[in-house]
């Protein structure tokens, strides 16, 4: 049990506290009525039954009614405020997840792509249930108390045969969470390992096909599949030794009781009803603890999920804000100072409003120049310098806005077109978003569709070609204004008469608009239309040099 | 079977599924089981009714104790202490039993839906969110586990619970079972249907609510460098925030229609005090013992919280039944997949041979066709560039043309078999098609290579390596074939990727090999003497290449140039 899984599911609570006690005090009006109910059907009993009085049958009859009604008015209350706040605290969970990943960098491809789903569905499902069972939690341990006291006052010897059972309930209740929480984790884990496989299958999918590798991947899922087939038994007879047990304590007690109980009744210091009504309490001391443990289950479960959803929030990125941003400069050229790539070290300067391309062979590290360039990863050893002043010193929202890039293989978010182009900048005019698109040569194919810029990309821009999203992205580029522009390699996907009209807007929107432009290819067009070219040497023999990584080192 | 594959390749999976039939159509998969189920369901059976006969014997106890009998006394109380050994031994054996039984009839399922998506058509997958397909496949299957592991031992124990129990009154009083029926049965039943009409839409509303909810962050996980170099966090941000604010109606919804099952309680405490009324009454004229009334307000009150737990468990059941439901209409949606394992027959086509399209047409939505009446030849050997401009169809020809999509009209054959003649695996041994986008998995190179059919050695791998004269490549990577790509192969650069896809490629021997675009991402020195090693790897085999980069095309003996979806020329190269 870690503090901070702790803290995390107690924030949870915290932030909907009044709603959580409108819930447990709810609960505590359907314990206390369903408690008492038991006594007022012994008096029933006792004074109707055994004493043969007609008319004080009907009154405690009554009287069990208007009973029954404020307990199930309390279920109410407890169950409507429940679902009220646990969805909306999973909710903010989820959305706090998702803002904490968007502060990570590559920090984040430690956990699979399917994995980071099942943490933001299962895993905050887990810590939902949870919250939703919080009042019948405290509520239930409340009348749990109220049945042994209410025992108690009927017949002390009762009382220690009901509180007998007590420690061994609890030894029980102790043991088993620790037990269930180990296989559960090790149940989780396989669930997670299985989805990876699933994904695998359902997103390279034409790549997959392509090669037939499906029934290569099938198989794994089928390995996958059998492991978490293994570790459902393993929880269940955990799990079913305690439900086995749980139950029996009381009902062993009571029994006991009976043997006890038995004897006063004959010698009149217990009466039948009272005997009835100890049956009773034992019978629902019982279903309270079956509750309670489900509940526990629940703690358990949500306290697995707390930290698994805890490893995602606690991931610190190395690429972050410096705990004193300072401003960029203004207008600067763009610098590389004793940079580590592949093919050495390297240094270069890019002056403002300059055109360079950067090529070089495989390897040799021209995309991750161009992510140094934009701070979406830092370098080793070295520093990138705007204008003299070291990335790292600047809010990384600055950079991002000053320096913008597009990568060579653009993702879009599901909407329109018109949407991803303006992403990050609402309040594009339809004008603006045309120009850029007839900047990156792609409005005449917009305009083509039946629903022009209103046009669903689908899912990661799933309806474009690889062409039309490189041209759509750079389109973006244009439109962010920006001072600089990074690209990697966006024409690789684009026919030759295209790249050139693509390359002529370009340079000629670079010129207009003074925006310094970097551009990774190989494409020998943008060779021949940048300022300079610079070439980064081959990759050395990493044998030689084997501290360096292939990417983040 | 034409017919049916054009509707399988428009099928859509429906949001909230009909739940209608549901267990006729579950049977099928259950069947294969049915023997491990019947002894669960004897074992639980068997445990409630321990369960069901221990208020009796506590009417015992009372009638001896009220009779002053001692010995009496000692022999119940031991028959209660009894009843409660073998209901806890009974217990753990039917909740371990029901789990064999269940998470093997859930493993079953959750194969054959991995089975059948491997399997569908490509464009069924595209048309469908991967978040949507893959929460039916994972947590919504997991869900089901979950049910099968925790909710149905208890639904059975309770159903059970009430027979036993409702026989045991009735041999104790008929007149008073009989009045307890009529106070509380058609009230219950009359609640608990309106509940069950209202909880299916109501819960399918909550599952759907929440599969866009779920869709929508990982949307915004995956495209997190987009969002961040965009600084648009706020626009995927808002949608899942808007997600949260339906999803919170949603469930509050649910919950209106499942409080109808807590009306459940109400009833209950009528038939508590119409029972006090009547039973006292009928004991005190001495019709009947103080000991029965006693079995009565016991039984009832273990009734009533059984009424109530099964009332909560058909609640839980109704979310179950959801994801039952959808999983069972993506089965029902897929089911033209062939099962695995039926495919090892001889060959239909010979090992090389002629790829043609005839009067081909293709379009993704109605309203805009890709491809018009394309015919286009590849015999045995042929080298063939196809080019175009960007949009002009070429990859929709190559997906095509390696069976990926299937025609709207018009043929594809191979050696004149119509490629959905052709079993999947051995399509797939004849026409091979690498694709710009890579996939990787997270592992090893090796691990990567392999993925490929056939299960391929290490000296397969290096032979691979080898033929592409790659050898440097490999080397200079950390640990060789053993060096860790990363999540998702996130430590190679798109062209590096795009060689392990050609290694990939150059394991098999198809007779009709298609690159689209695959060496797009590689620099042009290493482009150029990779693709001049596969042009030698097999010298009869068909080689159909699709690219911009004109190095490439210059190599191929053919160009067949497309545009608008039509073939414009083809020449010489």
């Amino acid at each position: 049990m870690n503090r901070a899984d702790v803290r995390l599911l107690w924030s949870c609570v915290r932030e909907y506290r009044g709603q959580v006690l409108v819930s447990i005090l709810a609960g505590l009006v359907f314990q206390g009525a369903s408690i008492v109910l038991p006594d007022l059907l012994k008096q029933g009993l006792d004074q109707g039954v055994v004493g043969g009085d007609r008319g004080s049958l009907v009154i405690w009859a009554v009287i069990v009614l208007v009973a029954t009604l404020v307990s199930v008015g309390g279920l109410l209350g407890m169950l409507w405020s429940a679902v009220t706040y646990s969805t909306a605290a999973a909710g903010g969970l989820r959305e706090r997840l998702l803002d904490h990943v968007l502060t990570l960098d590559r920090t984040a491809d430690r956990f699979g792509a399917g994995d980071l789903a099942i943490r933001g569905t299962r895993d905050v499902d887990a810590v939902r249930a949870w919250l939703a069972g919080i009042a019948s939690l405290v509520s239930g341990a409340c009348g749990f108390v109220a049945i042994v006291v209410a025992i108690a006052l009927l017949d002390p010897l009762l009382a220690v045969v009901g509180l007998a059972v007590v420690p061994l309930i609890a030894l029980a209740s102790i043991f088993y969470p620790k037990r269930l929480a180990s296989v559960n984790a090790d149940l989780s884990a396989a669930h997670g390992r299985r989805a990876d496989a699933v994904e695998n299958l359902l997103t390279g999918a034409e790549s997959v096909r392509g090669l037939g590798a499906e029934r290569v991947l099938v198989d794994v899922h089928h390995r996958d599949s059998a492991e978490v087939t293994t570790h459902t038994f393993r929880v269940a007879r955990v799990a079913a030794d305690w439900t086995a047990l749980a139950p029996f304590i009381p009902a062993a007690g009571t029994a006991i009781g009976l043997a006890v109980g038995g004897p006063a009744v004959a010698s009149g210091a217990l009466s039948i009803g009272g005997l009835v009504a100890f049956t009773t309490w034992m019978t629902m001391l019982s279903g309270w603890i079956g509750m309670l443990t489900t509940r526990f289950t629940q703690v358990v479960q949500a306290m697995t999920a707390a930290r698994r959803i805890n490893e995602v929030l606690q991931a610190q990125p190395t690429v972050r804000d410096p705990a004193q941003p300072m401003p960029l400069p203004s207008r600067g050229a763009l610098e590389l100072r004793a940079v580590d790539l592949p093919g050495g070290t390297l240094s270069e300067r890019v002056e403002a409003g300059e055109f360079v391309a950067v090529t070089g062979p495989l390897g040799s590290g021209k995309t991750r120049l161009t992510r140094l360039l934009c701070r979406l990863d830092d370098p080793a050893h070295g520093d990138v310098r705007y204008g003299e002043a070291d990335l790292r010193t600047a809010e990384l929202r600055e950079v991002r806005q000053r320096i913008t890039y597009v990568p060579q293989r653009p993702t879009m978010v599901s909407g329109t077109i018109a949407e991803n182009l303006a992403l990050g900048q609402p309040g594009r005019t339809l004008a603006e978003l045309r120009e850029a698109c007839r900047g990156a040569a792609i409005d005449a194919e917009i305009e083509s569709l039946p629903d022009g810029y209103e046009t669903p990309v689908g899912e990661r821009g799933s309806t474009l070609s690889g062409g039309q999203r490189q041209r759509l992205a750079l389109a973006r580029g244009m439109l962010a204004g920006a001072e600089v522009l990074v690209l990697d390699d966006v024409t690789s996907a684009v026919d030759i008469a295209t790249e050139r009209t693509m390359l002529a807007n370009l340079r000629a929107w670079a010129t207009k608009t003074a925006t310094t432009v970097v551009f990774a290819t190989h494409r020998s067009a943008v060779l021949e239309e940048a300022d300079r070219v610079l070439r980064l040497p081959s990759p050395v023999r990493r044998d030689l040099v084997p501290t360096a990584g292939a990417v983040d080192g | 079977m034409a017919d049916q594959a054009t509707t399988v390749d428009e099928s859509v999976l429906e949001e909230a599924p009909s739940q209608r039939n549901l267990r006729a159509r579950a049977w099928p998969h259950l069947r294969p089981h049915r023997r491990l189920i019947v002894i669960a369901v004897v074992v639980t059976a068997l445990s409630t009714l321990a369960l069901a006969l221990i208020p009796p014997a506590i009417g015992w106890v009372t009638d001896v104790v009220l009779a002053g009998d001692r010995t009496g006394m000692l022999v119940a109380a031991l028959a209660v202490l009894g009843l409660a050994v073998a209901r806890m031994v009974l217990l753990r054996a039917s909740e371990v039993l029901l789990v064999r039984a269940g998470e093997r009839v859930v493993r079953q399922l959750r194969d054959l839906v991995v089975e059948r998506l491997a399997g569908t058509a490509l464009r069924f997958l595209e048309r469908h969110r991967t978040g949507d397909l893959l929460r039916r496949v994972t947590s919504e299957v997991s869900d089901l586990a979950g049910f099968v592991r925790s909710d149905l031992p208890d639904l059975l124990a309770v159903v059970g619970y009430l027979t036993f129990s409702t026989i045991v009154l009735l041999l104790y009083s008929v007149p008073l079972t009989l009045l307890l029926a009529l106070v509380f049965l058609p009230a219950t039943v009359w609640l608990l249907r309106s509940f069950k009409r209202a909880a299916a839409p109501a819960f399918s509303a909550q599952a759907a609510r929440q599969a866009e909810a779920a869709a929508t962050y990982r949307e915004g996980t995956e495209a997190r460098e987009l969002l961040q170099t965009t600084g648009a966090h706020d626009v995927i941000r808002d949608r899942l925030v808007e997600d949260h604010r339906r999803l919170v109606t949603a469930a509050r919804h649910a919950q209106r229609v499942a409080f109808r099952s807590s009306a459940v309680t109400v009833v209950q405490g009528v038939a508590d005090a119409v029972m006090l009324v009547a039973a006292g009454l009928l004991a005190v004229y001495g019709v009947i013992s103080v000991g029965t009334v006693v079995v009565f307000v016991l039984a009832m009150r273990q009734l009533f919280s059984s009424v109530t737990q099964l009332t909560q468990l058909l609640t839980q059941m109704q979310t179950s039944r959801t994801a039952f439901a959808r999983l069972l209409n993506l089965l029902a949606v897929t089911s033209d997949v062939p099962a695995p394992g039926a495919e090892p027959h001889a060959p239909v086509t010979p090992r090389r041979g002629e790829l043609s399209a005839d009067s081909v047409c293709f379009s993704y939505t109605e309203d805009a066709q890709v491809l018009h009446d394309v015919v286009v030849h590849f015999p045995s050997g042929d080298r063939v560039a196809l080019a175009g401009p960007t949009g002009s169809g070429k990859t929709t020809l190559s997906k095509l043309l390696s069976g990926l999509y299937r025609p709207a009209t018009g043929r594809i054959r191979y050696a004149g078999t119509d490629l959905r003649e052709i079993p999947p695996a051995e399509l797939r041994a004849r026409i091979v098609l690498v694709p710009q986008q890579v996939h990787l998995i997270t592992g090893t190179l090796a691990d990567n290579l392999a993925l490929v059919p056939g299960n391929p050695d290490r000296d397969e791998l290096a032979g691979a390596v080898g033929a592409l004269e790659l050898q440097d490549w490999v080397a200079g990577l950390d640990n060789g074939l053993d060096t860790d790509l990363g999540a998702r192969g996130a430590r190679l650069s798109a062209g590096e990727q795009q060689l392990v896809a050609l290694l990939r490629a150059a394991l098999l021997d198809p007779a009709v090999l298609i690159l689209d675009e695959a060496t797009a991402d590689i620099d042009p020195a290493t482009a150029a003497r990779i693709e001049t090693a596969i042009d030698r790897l097999r010298g009869d085999r068909t080689l159909i290449v699709i690219a911009h980069r004109p190095a490439t095309i210059e190599r191929m003996r053919t160009v067949i140039s497309l545009r608008g979806g039509r073939i414009e020329e083809r020449s010489a190269g």
